[in-house]
């Protein structure tokens, strides 16, 4: 009996082995390639996701253990064709070049806002410290979340 | 490759772009409006020497009475307005989708919304060297600007003759031609409405001074954000197309190492897997990637390596193995450095060991290889598409024409990605699949596999009069790099061997990388230019003095630069030194 998990709101059926990498199953198996295989090794943050509103490195969790838990993926954060305000305040700040690490960075910064509502710039960077940008666009994603909290605390969202 | 006889005056690590190609003009002028529909088109002739070394089709040298002209950009002024620009410049995160939309809106005289970019598809855009070396601002940029004024002269030459009225006066702004004397207009859209109107840019077209821009130069968002922010944009590795299979490639445990035996009979016995062994590669292909894993899990291969030279040895072993070469235009002696070194009153003696160091982006190297009827589609994140279309026509003895490789907006490169590994790799399983296959590097692949940034020793004895005029300067340069003239024609005697065992591609593959103890000197080195248009990590400001610096290759040879005081002619060293 194929396991079960619950991504951005819609159940889903698993008929990978329940060792594969939730990241596997997420971009091969439901076509969700948002979250971005950079090292395979939970080192790179591209692949983070949120598991129960936690930002999580999905390369490093078999399906399995998210069965029966609630997943959100970069797909899962815009409602109703509104952007998320993180991601809107990546898109004002252009905090991305090639933006490999964006969709990572967008899901550790819901993360940490969730957890933080007005993270200082050194939160920022201390909790993104596991999001690899090889670009260099630092300054523009601390910008960005700073940005972000700003937006969330006038909207109450 | 038919490059054999092209005497080489490029810049000694460009000798790896040495690419023959296609693209006639004619043939793409036709190609062009059946692909884009009528409207009016303009087409940049390649202008300057360093320009035509990085755009035009065929062998190219300094030798200027060698030199093809041929179009270099282009660029489409559709009926519904919509404004086309082509290049074969690669997006790779410096974000020139967005600056050479910028650029021919701006001298276009239109809104940037209206101007879209089509770049690095073998099969679409004109030929193209590769994305390096920060090229792509200082010299595609000037001529999408050229074509985009030629264009509008074009446009208001079309209104003129509409109203049968002189040209004079007649005001290109905001997308529209506007007669002020009667003030009536046309829009772009209108004029070229039913017209297959195509011109050759003449090399000297007047062009908007930096100080009138008003959207180049300016901050703007980049095109396509938004697919970004959402994880809706596709790189290389999000592509799935149907029916597609997961490749996975066998690694030798060591650099060098050569397949003495492989029982491949359990990863063959698997349903849905297609096994390819062939000389010494070995990879897989299967409906999915844990399926793959499980299959190249279960070959037993048995490998001959070869001593290498350890991470320890690496510097010594350079130093050594050094040999100079007389030929070498780097090689210069003025003057006494005994002399200079004595009349100076500062010195700077210095050695610096640069190790290998890995490009590392973030988006790793992978191939989507799909072939219909003969013909070979691969998308790839490249820096080097028409290189690699070459590569692999030559892998696969097809014509240049029957490979097509498209370049999907990529994460990064850093001059990590001109080679085509992953691109023969999933094409050799796709031909053996029937299907399409899709490899994706490991990190891992990534760090042990990939080709490295040369290491080196670099040698400085250096002195300075009180008033920082350079007395002296002595510059040896021991490294890695080991693209010479001949490799270059081993990679070209690799092109022509059969393919039978994918013995061209092993020739790539092998010089890609050594085992984790021992990094060996015969790593191939990259280039290692900036691929951000910025070029922060550059050594511009120092080039003049250090222009044989690590970047150069050499097969471990050894390159002398001295300055001593009669020629330093006053120059005064940079900041560095101060």
């Amino acid at each position: 009996m194929p396991i079960e998990i619950e991504v951005n709101g819609k159940r889903y059926p698993v008929n990978y082995p329940p060792n594969t990498p939730l990241l596997s199953v997420l971009r091969d198996e439901l076509g969700l390639t948002g979250s971005k295989y950079g090292c395979g090794e939970g080192q790179c943050g591209a692949c983070t996701v949120l598991i129960a509103s936690a930002p999580r490195r999905s390369c490093q969790i078999p399906v399995s253990a998210v069965a029966g838990k609630v997943v959100t993926t970069i797909e899962g954060l815009e409602k109703d064709g509104r952007l998320h305000p993180v991601q809107q305040a990546f898109l004002d700040a252009g905090a991305f070049q090639c933006a490999y690490c964006t969709s990572g960075m967008i899901m550790s910064s819901v993360g940490l806002l969730q957890s933080n509502a007005n993270p200082s710039p050194a939160d920022v960077v201390q909790f993104l410290q596991g999001n690899v940008c090889r670009c260099g666009t630092h300054p523009r994603i601390i910008e960005a979340v700073r940005h972000a909290a700003k937006m969330m605390q006038e909207h109450g969202r | 490759m038919s490059g054999a006889t092209v005497k080489f005056r490029l810049e000694p690590e460009r000798y790896e772009f040495n690419a023959s190609l296609i693209h006639q003009f004619e043939l793409a002028r036709r190609d062009f409006f059946k692909i884009l529909g009528a409207g009016i088109a303009v087409f940049a002739i390649a202008k300057d020497a360093f320009a035509v070394q990085e755009t035009a089709a065929g062998h190219r040298s300094f030798h200027m009475e060698e030199l093809p002209k041929d179009i270099s950009a282009w660029l489409h002024v559709g009926e519904d307005g919509t404004v086309t620009g082509f290049t074969g410049k690669a997006e790779i995160g410096q974000n020139i989708r967005t600056s050479l939309a910028q650029t021919i809106a701006d001298e276009l005289r239109v809104p940037f919304e209206s101007v879209r970019m089509v770049t690095a598809d073998t099969a679409l855009t004109p030929f193209d060297m590769g994305t390096f070396g920060s090229r792509t601002t200082p010299t595609i940029s000037p001529q999408l600007r050229r074509v985009a004024s030629a264009a509008r002269d074009l446009l208001i030459e079309a209104a003129a003759k509409e109203w049968n009225i002189p040209l004079a006066g007649l005001v290109a702004a905001g997308a529209k031609v506007t007669d002020p004397a009667s003030g009536r207009s046309l829009k772009y859209a209108e004029l070229a409405r039913g017209k297959t109107l195509a011109q050759n840019l003449p090399a000297e077209d007047p062009m908007t001074p930096a100080s009138q821009w008003t959207i180049a130069g300016k901050p703007f968002p980049k095109v396509e954000a938004r697919a970004f922010v959402t994880g809706k944009h596709q790189y290389t590795p999000d592509l799935r197309p149907e029916g597609m299979l997961y490749g996975k490639v066998m690694r030798p445990p060591s650099f060098g190492a050569s397949l003495t035996s492989c029982d491949d009979s359990a990863a063959k016995a698997l349903p849905g897997v297609a096994v390819v062994r062939d000389g010494d590669f070995v990879g897989v292909a299967a409906p999915s990637a844990h399926e793959a894993q499980r299959a190249l899990d279960g070959i037993h291969a048995q490998w001959k390596e070869v001593p290498q030279i350890s991470s320890k040895e690496i510097f010594s072993y350079l130093k050594q193995n050094a040999t100079a070469r007389s030929d070498d235009r780097n090689l210069q002696q003025k003057g006494s450095i005994a002399d200079g070194l004595a009349s100076a009153t500062h010195r700077l003696d210095a050695t610096y060991n640069v190790a290998y160091i890995a490009h590392a982006p973030l988006e790793p190297r992978a191939a989507v290889a799909q072939w219909t009827e003969g013909k070979l589609t691969v998308w790839t994140g490249t820096q080097r598409p028409f290189a690699n279309r070459d590569e692999l026509a030559a892998v696969f003895h097809v014509p240049e024409n029957s490979v097509r490789v498209i370049v999907p907006d990529t994460g990064s490169a850093y001059g990590g990605k001109h080679t085509s590994d992953a691109a023969i790799e999933a094409a050799r399983l796709a031909r053996a699949a029937g299907r399409p296959v899709k490899v994706v590097w490991t990190r891992e692949e990534e760090f042990i596999w990939a080709y490295f940034r040369p290491a080196g020793v670099i040698e400085v004895k250096s002195g300075i009069s009180g008033d920082g005029t350079l007395t002296a300067w002595e510059f040896h340069n021991y490294h890695s790099g080991s693209w010479d003239r001949d490799s270059l024609r081993r990679r070209e005697s690799a092109h022509g061997i059969s393919c039978r065992a994918l013995d061209s591609a092993k020739r790539f593959l092998s010089w890609l990388g050594g085992d984790r103890q021992s990094l060996c000197a015969r790593i191939p080195y990259g280039c290692a230019g900036e691929p951000r248009e910025n070029g922060s990590a550059r050594f511009s400001d120092e080039e003049s003095l250090q222009s044989p610096h690590a970047r150069g290759p050499g097969g471990g040879r050894k390159i002398l630069w001295l300055a001593a005081q009669e020629n330093a002619g006053g120059a005064r060293i940079r900041s560095g030194l101060r």
